[in-house]
C-alpha cells in the first residue's frame, strides 16, 4: 500500500504542498534530487507510522509535517555522517552554480596558491565579520544572510563590507590586487 | 581583486581541503537551531562560521534551510487558504473571525521559536488596499501600515490555489506589481505581507484578496 493512503487528506494535502516546496526550495539551493527524495521519503515513512496517533496531526498539519521533516532531515544528516564513504565533490554542481563562470586567476597567481592565501587570509578576519563574509564568499547573497541570522539588510551590509574590505587589505598586504570592487 | 574572484577562490580553498572526517563540524542540532534562529547569536555565529567553512556542512545546512524555508511557505500558505473563505464585505464579523484563526496558523509555527516573540498579542502589520477590487489598467499597487521596529517586508501575491505569482521584497509600505506579472481579468488573488523587525522576529498580516474587474 502506498504510504499516503492511510494519511488523513488534510495531512496528505500538507505532505504533498510540502514536499513540493522542500524540492522547490532545494533545487533553487542547488540540492540533489536524491538527497531531496531520500528526504521526502523519510518523511512519508514518518507519518505513515504515525498515522492516526492524535488531534495534534489533524489540528496542526502543517506544523506537525514541518516538524517531521526537521526530524527526518536531522537523520539524513546523521546517517550519512556515520557513512564512511562520504565524499565531497571537489567544486560541487551547486556551489558552482550558484557562482557562475569560473574566471581565470589574477596576476599571475596560480589558482590553488590564490585559494591557500584567500582561505588564510578570511581565517584571520575579526570573528564578528567573518561568518557574514564566508556566507558571502560561498554564494549566498546578502538577504540569504539577514534572513539567517535575523538581522537588518543594513548590519549585513555593514558587516559584510567591513568583512570584504579587511579581507581585501590582508591580500593586498600579501601582493594579492589591486583591488577592483564590483 | 573582485567578488566573484575572491568567491571563486575561496570555494577552491574549500574544496581543496579534504575532508578532515566530521569530529570537529557543528551537531546536526546546532544546525537546526542556526535555521530556527534559536540559542545565543554567539553560538550561531560561531556555527554558522564553521558551516560556511566546511562544505560537508554546509550541505547539511542547505537541507535543514529548504525544510525551514518550506516549512515557512506552507504556514503562510496555509494562513492563506484560510483567508479565501472570507465570503465579502457583507458578513465581516465572520471574516474577522476567520482571519484571527489563519493568524493564529502562522502564529503557532512562529511561537513555537522559542526566541520568537509576539508582543501584545497578534501581529500589528496591517494591510490597507486593494482590499475589493481592482479595475483592468490599473496599476496593482499594494498598501499597507508599517510595523513598529520593522526593517523590511515580505509581499508575496498569490492565486486562491496558493500557487505564488509573485513575490518580492522592499523597505517600503507600498509595493507596485510589475507590470509583466500577469493577472487575469474575473481572478481572485491573496496578498500578504510579512514584517521582518530588527530583532530578528517577524510579524505577519492576515491576507487580503481582491479580484482583477473588467473596467
Amino acid at each position: 500500500m502506498e504510504p499516503l493512503d492511510d494519511l488523513s487528506p488534510a495531512l496528505r494535502d500538507v505532505l504533498l504542498r510540502f514536499a513540493s516546496l522542500v524540492r522547490s526550495v532545494g533545487w533553487r539551493h542547488g540540492l540533489a534530487d536524491d538527497e531531496l527524495d531520500e528526504l521526502v521519503q523519510a518523511v512519508r515513512v514518518r507519518l505513515w507510522r504515525a498515522r492516526g496517533s492524535g488531534e495534534q496531526i489533524a489540528s496542526t498539519p502543517a506544523s506537525y509535517v514541518y516538524r517531521t521533516a526537521i526530524t527526518a532531515a536531522l537523520d539524513v544528516i546523521r546517517a550519512r555522517r556515520d557513512h564512511k564513504e562520504e565524499r565531497i565533490d571537489a567544486m560541487p554542481e551547486s556551489l558552482a552554480a550558484r557562482l557562475g563562470a569560473v574566471p581565470g586567476p589574477e596576476g599571475g597567481v596560480e589558482a590553488a596558491e590564490l585559494a591557500t592565501l584567500v582561505g588564510r587570509a578570511v581565517n584571520e578576519i575579526t570573528p564578528s565579520r567573518r561568518p557574514v563574509l564566508r556566507m558571502y564568499l560561498a554564494g549566498y547573497d546578502r538577504a540569504e544572510i539577514a534572513d539567517l541570522l535575523g538581522w537588518s539588510e543594513g548590519k549585513t551590509r555593514n558587516l559584510l563590507y567591513r568583512g570584504l574590505a579587511d579581507l581585501r587589505a590582508l591580500l593586498t598586504a600579501r601582493g594579492i590586487g589591486p583591488e577592483v570592487s564590483t | 581583486m573582485t567578488d566573484d574572484e575572491l568567491r571563486h577562490a575561496y570555494a577552491t580553498h574549500l574544496a581543496d581541503r579534504a575532508l578532515p572526517g566530521r569530529a570537529r563540524c557543528a551537531s546536526p542540532e546546532a544546525l537546526v537551531a542556526l535555521v530556527e534562529r534559536r540559542g545565543s547569536e554567539v553560538d550561531r555565529l560561531a556555527t554558522l562560521d564553521h558551516a560556511t567553512s566546511c562544505e560537508a556542512c554546509r550541505r547539511d545546512l542547505e537541507l535543514l534551510r529548504a525544510v525551514h524555508r518550506a516549512g515557512e511557505t506552507s504556514a503562510s500558505r496555509l494562513a492563506l487558504r484560510w483567508g479565501s473563505w472570507v465570503p465579502g464585505p457583507r458578513v465581516r464579523l465572520a471574516a474577522a473571525a476567520v482571519l484571527v484563526i489563519a493568524i493564529g496558523s502562522v502564529a503557532t509555527m512562529t511561537l513555537r521559536r522559542p526566541d520568537a516573540v509576539m508582543r501584545g498579542g497578534p501581529p500589528a502589520l496591517r494591510l490597507v488596499s486593494p482590499a475589493d477590487s481592482v479595475l483592468t489598467g490599473e496599476p496593482v499597487t499594494l498598501t499597507w501600515r508599517s510595523a513598529p521596529g520593522a526593517d523590511r517586508y515580505d509581499v508575496e501575491l498569490l492565486s486562491l490555489t496558493g500557487d505564488s505569482i509573485f513575490s518580492a521584497s522592499t523597505p517600503d509600505t507600498v509595493l507596485a506589481v510589475p507590470a509583466d506579472v500577469v493577472l487575469l481579468v474575473g481572478g481572485e488573488y491573496l496578498w500578504s505581507v510579512r514584517a521582518m523587525l530588527r530583532d530578528g522576529t517577524h510579524a505577519t498580516s492576515a491576507p487580503l484578496r481582491f479580484r482583477l474587474r473588467q473596467r
